[in-house]
């Protein structure tokens, strides 16, 4: 049944303006990030640092909103659309249905992480400065662990606000509130523990505590987020009778 | 208990102290059509919902197929199409799209089961239109298709025939008949609309104010309760007190006009003419009336017409 859900899921975001938007952030962000680089470097950037700034404006400034408002979204609209109903007299679990929106959820961020490679080897060729096939590779592998673990630490946000009917947006704003927060935390030692920055030590080249202990503290708080997210979705789709439209 | 497809006992759902349905007790007979009839609010979504666990029932169980709904409910939805309220879809998707997603869902349905359920509505199969652009009728239509997808045994709609326009309405009906009659389909349908009540349901269930009134085949329903004798003497009470003796007379009502309604059958109007005659009544008028289905409904649940 898992299967068939995450495939209907996949299938809803079709045509989906959400999605789109999501793309567009983050091209935004690109073009940014392009902007920034030519002030600083006046107009000798270099691929390496586009690379890392681009990761660090995704993460602070336009992930952690489009993700929320994707996954906001996908859950709302059974809701706001009244294809809940449907789902429900199949039967489908609506915690089933859930589980299988944040897998695609998931699928999705890799899907913005495949594009965030696609734009970094267009910068690559702009600045006619394109990284080694091996480079990329990694930068790949880079901004697929990024958006997963930005992904986790919002989840929570996404999971608590998507069930309030129509209330994803406040989750989406929160969760930007979040990650513009990171900017304040990046260079103290609570980057290891903040939902946004959580995977720096391990991810980034210049941020993060790059020790023993922050790796550490960084596991463990990737492993609480995951937690933390368990706990929301047993809360706000598990207890009592959920399955049910009306009480 | 075998026979009905669907049972309720005593079905009741509180929201707070209200109740907004008050102890019910429906019979659904296989392969007929059951229609709930009453006034918009008057509980019959909620009777729906509770039958297929979308609300919590407060009171009272459901049977479906002759066993309990608890226990049982993944089978027996497997074998229910469903239609509830407005139809709900996703407005990126085309009916195509929309249907293929619920068809995957069920898992078991047959390789053409969302072309035949387009067409068998009226919609065309791959057709590039999204649901955002369907007119209320077209939802409608998609609904009922969505109802159908996997073959039930037993549809059940919520006022199906909503939004149609009156060819629409027609071929709905046909359809709805069709799958009763010719395909042996239990269905149960609810509506406040009475002409079509009238045309399509085998029984009916009248509801008010979350009680089940009535509930009787719609031949019975009209042959016992819809013609009447309407009488029009002075003294009612008096000619009332002598009917009962005379004739046994217990289905009556006297109306604010002082006019007598007797509903009793095998009585003549000449036989009450010669009776009270020979006892010096003068009769005013005496008729044998019919009442259509709008004015049995005002007549039992004692208010307004329906719409």
């Amino acid at each position: 049944m898992m299967r068939r859900l995450i495939r209907a899921e996949l299938k809803k975001l079709k045509r989906q303006t959400m999605v789109l938007v999501g793309y567009l952030s983050i091209l935004f962000s690109f073009i940014i990030t392009f902007a920034q680089q030519m002030q600083i470097k006046a107009g000798a950037p270099e691929w390496e640092g586009f690379a890392e700034m681009f990761f660090y404006n995704n993460a602070m400034l336009f992930l952690p909103f489009t993700v929320s408002l994707i996954g906001g979204y996908m859950i709302d609209q059974e809701y706001a659309k009244d294809t809940l109903k449907n789902l429900l007299v199949i039967p489908v679990r609506w915690q089933d249905a859930v589980k299988a929106k944040v897998a695609v959820l998931f699928l999705l961020t890799v899907r913005i992480a495949l594009f965030e490679t696609a734009l970094l080897l267009a910068a690559g060729i702009m600045l006619k400065n394109r990284p080694a096939v091996l480079i990329m590779a990694g930068e790949c592998m880079k901004a697929f662990a990024y958006n997963i673990c930005i992904t986790l630490g919002i989840l929570p946000v996404i999971l608590w606000f998507g069930k309030s009917g129509g209330k994803y947006i406040w989750g989406s704003i929160l969760s930007m509130l979040l990650g513009i927060s990171g900017v304040f935390v990046v260079n103290g030692r609570a980057v290891n523990w903040h939902p946004v920055t959580v995977c720096f030590s391990f991810l980034s080249d210049v941020y993060g505590e790059k020790t023993a202990m922050g790796y550490l503290e960084s596991g463990v708080a990737i492993f609480l987020y995951g937690l933390l997210c368990v706990l929301v979705y047993r809360i706000r789709y598990c207890r009592g009778n959920k399955t049910v439209i009306s009480k | 208990m075998d026979n009905f497809i669907i049972e309720t006992k005593g079905l009741t759902k509180y929201y707070g102290d209200t109740a907004a349905v008050k102890g019910v007790d429906l019979h659904v007979n296989k392969g007929e059509i059951y229609a709930l009839l009453g006034r918009n609010g008057a509980g019959k979504t909620t009777i729906m919902k509770m039958l297929l666990g979308l609300s919590m029932i407060s009171e009272g169980t459901v049977y479906m197929f002759g066993q309990p709904f608890e226990g049982n409910k993944r089978e027996f939805l497997g074998r229910t199409g469903v239609m509830i309220e407005t139809p709900g879809f996703y407005p990126n998707l085309t009916a195509t799209e929309n249907l293929e997603i619920l068809a995957d869902l069920r898992g078991y349905v047959k390789r053409d089961a969302v072309k035949e359920s387009l067409e068998r509505v009226g919609l065309t199969y791959k057709d590039k239109k999204l649901f955002s652009a369907f007119s209320l009728g077209m939802k409608q239509r998609l609904g009922i298709a969505a109802a159908m997808i996997h073959d039930p045994e037993v549809l059940i709609l919520d006022e199906p025939i909503n939004g149609l326009d009156p060819i629409g309405v027609m071929e709905t009906r046909n359809f709805i008949r069709e799958l009763a009659q010719d395909c042996g389909k239990t269905i149960l349908l609810s509506s406040h609309i009475l002409s079509e009540i009238e045309l399509l349901a085998d029984r009916i269930g009248i509801i008010d104010k979350g009680i089940l009134l009535e509930e009787s085949p719609y031949e019975e329903l009209k042959k016992r309760n819809m013609h009447y004798i309407l009488l029009s003497v002075d003294s009612t009470e008096t000619v009332i007190h002598m009917l009962e003796e005379e004739f046994h007379i217990n289905d009556y009502r006297i109306m604010r006009n002082g006019c007598i309604q007797i509903f009793d059958e095998g009585i003549q109007t000449k036989e009450i003419v010669r009776f009270l005659a020979g006892r010096n009544i003068y009769v005013d008028a005496i008729n044998k009336c019919s009442d259509t289905l709008e004015d049995y409904f005002k007549r039992i649940t004692g208010g307004e017409g329906i719409a």
